[in-house]
C-alpha cells in the first residue's frame, strides 16, 4: 500500500509539472526545456527557508512559486521574440545555469550534498497517515493547476495563446501584445512547476541537484508529447504512463542496473512512436470529427 | 496620416527611396506598382511590421515609425497580408471575435473566472455574428478558418480588420486570386468601408478593381512614388503605363 501510495504522489506531482508545461508547449508553442529549473526553485526555495531559517514549508512553498513566476516572466519578456529552436536552447542555456548553480554553490545548496532534514507539508499525522495526506496534497495541487490551465485555455486569454501558437505575426497585427501573453503563459507555469517542487521537496525530504536537471525538463516534455499536447487530459496521462512504465519492469523483475537502460530505451521508443504514428499523443483523435476530418 | 522622406533598404536594394505621403481623411486610395515598386514594404512600416531606415510615419501627429505592431493596431491601424493569414485551427467566429479589441477576458486575472468576462464575451460574439452577415458567411461560424474556400478566407481577414473597428485599413491585395463572382462582394465590401469613414489603402494589381473603387491613386515606382491623382487621370499617364508593363 505505501509502495502505491508512493507511485500516485509521484504521478501527481509529475502530472503537475506536465499539466504546467502544456499550458507553454500544447497551448502557447513554445517548447521549453526549463521546466526542471523551476521545479528545482520551488523545492530549494521551500527547502532552504524551512531547514535554514525555520519558515512554515508553506511560506517556502509560496516564495518559491512567486519567485519562479517572476524569474519566468522577466525570462519570457526578454526571449518572447525568439522563435522555435531559438527559444528552446535559450530555455536549455537557462536549465543548465540552473543546475550549474545548485551544484556549485556550496555554500547555500551544498552543492551534492543537497538538503536532508525538509519538514513535510503534512500536517495532522495523528488524524491521518503522512503519505496519504501527501497524496492529497499532491492530487489536490494537480487539480487547482489542471484547473487553472483548463480555464485559461477556455478564454480570451487562451485564444490568444493559440494564435499565437500558430500564427504569431497575424496575432501582433490584430493589436496583441505577444510578449505580455507569452510571459503571462510562462510565469504561470512556473509558478506551478515550483510548486510541484515544493511538494517533492517536502515529500522526499531531501533534494539535491541531480532531481532538478535536463533528463527531467525533458521527461517533463516527453510525458507531455506522449499524452497529447494542448488536450485536456493529456499530460495527465503520460504523466501516469512515464511514471508507472519503469515499475512495471520492477514487476518482470530486471536488475536495477539494467532497467535504468531499458527504461531509457523504453522512453525512446514511446516517443519515437507517437512522434510518427500519433501525433496527438495517447488522447489524440479522442474527438470523432477530428478523426474523420 | 502621413509619411515623410521614408527609406528603407535591404542590403543593397532601396525598397523605399525618400517617399514622402500624406493621406488626408477618410477614403479609398488605391497603391499601384509593379512587383518590387515598395507597396508592401511601405504597409510593413506603416503597420510596425519594419523600421524605416529614415524618415517618420505619423497617424494624428503622433510619430509611429518605431511602435511595435500591436501599438499602432491600437491607435487604429488594421491591416491584412499579400499571402492570406487567419488562424486556421479557429472557427471563423473565433477569428473574428479574436482579432476584436481591449477585451476584458485577455487579462490573465479575469480570464480565470469566466463570470468575469462571460457578458463582454457575449457582446464580442454578438458583434462577430454582425460581422458574419456582413460579409456573407453566417452559417460558417463554426467552420475552421482552414477549411474555408481562398476566396472565403480573403473574406474573412477583411472582416477580422472591421472586428478591430480601425480608422486606417491596409489592404494588400484583397482581390488577388479570388474568384471573379466574390472579388465583386470584396469589391463592394470595402467600398462601403470607405463610404463609412474609413481610410482604407489597398495594394491591388487589377487595374479595372482599382479604378472602379479607388477615390485616388498613388503610383510607386522603384521604392519612390511616381503619380497620384484620379484613377482616371493617372492610370492613362504615360509613364505610369511604361512602369507597370516595366
Amino acid at each position: 500500500m505505501p509502495y502505491l501510495l508512493h507511485l500516485l504522489i509521484l504521478v501527481a506531482i509529475y502530472a503537475t509539472l506536465a499539466v504546467s508545461l502544456d499550458l507553454l508547449v500544447g497551448h502557447t508553442g513554445m517548447v521549453s526545456l526549463a521546466h526542471g529549473a523551476f521545479f528545482g526553485i520551488g523545492a530549494y526555495a521551500a527547502a532552504l527557508l524551512a531547514v535554514r531559517f525555520g519558515l512554515p514549508i508553506w511560506t517556502g512553498a509560496l516564495i518559491g512559486m512567486v519567485g519562479a513566476g517572476t524569474c519566468a516572466f522577466l525570462v519570457g519578456f526578454a526571449t518572447a521574440r525568439l522563435r522555435d529552436d531559438y527559444f528552446v536552447i535559450a530555455t536549455f542555456s537557462l536549465q543548465l545555469v540552473f543546475t550549474n548553480l545548485c551544484e556549485n554553490l556550496l555554500s547555500i545548496t551544498r552543492g551534492p550534498l543537497g538538503i536532508s532534514g525538509i519538514p513535510s507539508l503534512a500536517m495532522f499525522e495523528e488524524i491521518v497517515a503522512p503519505q496519504t495526506q501527501m497524496l492529497v496534497i499532491g492530487l489536490g495541487f494537480l487539480g487547482v493547476v489542471w484547473l487553472i490551465v483548463y480555464r485559461l485555455a477556455k478564454s480570451p486569454f487562451g485564444r490568444v495563446l493559440h494564435a499565437i501558437r500558430e500564427d504569431d505575426v497575424l496575432t501582433r497585427a490584430l493589436g496583441k501584445d505577444d510578449r505580455y501573453f507569452k510571459s503571462a503563459a510562462f510565469a504561470v507555469s512556473a509558478a506551478a512547476a515550483a510548486g510541484a517542487g515544493a511538494i517533492y521537496a517536502s515529500y522526499t525530504s531531501y533534494i539535491d541537484p541531480s532531481a532538478f536537471t535536463i533528463t527531467e525538463a525533458i521527461l517533463v516534455l516527453s510525458m507531455v508529447i506522449i499524452g497529447g499536447a494542448g488536450r485536456t487530459w493529456g499530460p495527465v496521462i503520460g504523466a501516469a504512463v512515464l511514471v508507472l512504465l519503469p515499475e512495471l519492469l520492477r514487476l518482470i523483475g530486471l536488475p536495477d542496473a539494467v532497467a535504468s537502460n531499458v527504461r531509457q530505451l523504453l522512453y525512446g521508443v514511446a516517443l519515437v512512436g507517437i512522434v510518427m504514428l500519433r501525433p496527438g499523443g495517447v488522447v489524440g483523435w479522442t474527438n470523432v470529427h477530428e478523426r474523420v476530418r | 496620416m502621413s509619411c515623410i522622406d521614408l527609406s528603407k533598404s535591404f542590403g543593397g536594394t532601396r525598397a523605399l527611396d525618400c517617399v514622402t505621403i500624406s493621406f488626408p481623411g477618410p477614403g479609398i486610395v488605391a497603391l499601384v506598382g509593379s512587383n518590387g515598386a515598395g507597396k508592401t514594404t511601405l504597409f510593413n512600416i506603416l503597420s510596425g511590421f519594419l523600421r524605416p531606415d529614415t524618415g517618420e510615419c505619423r497617424i494624428h501627429g503622433r510619430q509611429i515609425a518605431y511602435l511595435a505592431p500591436h501599438e499602432i493596431a491600437a491607435l487604429g491601424v488594421a491591416r491584412t497580408f499579400q499571402d492570406v493569414r487567419l488562424i486556421r485551427q479557429l472557427s471563423v467566429l473565433e477569428n473574428l471575435c479574436l482579432a476584436q479589441p481591449n477585451q476584458v477576458g485577455e487579462r490573465i486575472f479575469t480570464a480565470l473566472a469566466a463570470r468575469g468576462y462571460r457578458s463582454h464575451e457575449l457582446r464580442n460574439r454578438h458583434f462577430a455574428r454582425m460581422l458574419l452577415e456582413q460579409l456573407r458567411l453566417d452559417g460558417m461560424e463554426d467552420t475552421p478558418a482552414g477549411d474555408l474556400s481562398y476566396g472565403q478566407q480573403k473574406l474573412l481577414s477583411l472582416g477580422c480588420c472591421l472586428a478591430m473597428r480601425p480608422n486606417i485599413m491596409l489592404l494588400d491585395e484583397p482581390l488577388s486570386g479570388v474568384h471573379p463572382t466574390l472579388a465583386l462582394e470584396i469589391i463592394e465590401l470595402v467600398a462601403d468601408i470607405g463610404k463609412s469613414g474609413t481610410l482604407v489603402i489597398f495594394v491591388e494589381h487589377d487595374l479595372e478593381a482599382v479604378a472602379s473603387l479607388a477615390d485616388e491613386v498613388i503610383v510607386m515606382h522603384h521604392g519612390a512614388m511616381l503619380a497620384r491623382g484620379k484613377p482616371s487621370d493617372v492610370l492613362r499617364l504615360p509613364e505610369v503605363m511604361e512602369a507597370y508593363v516595366d
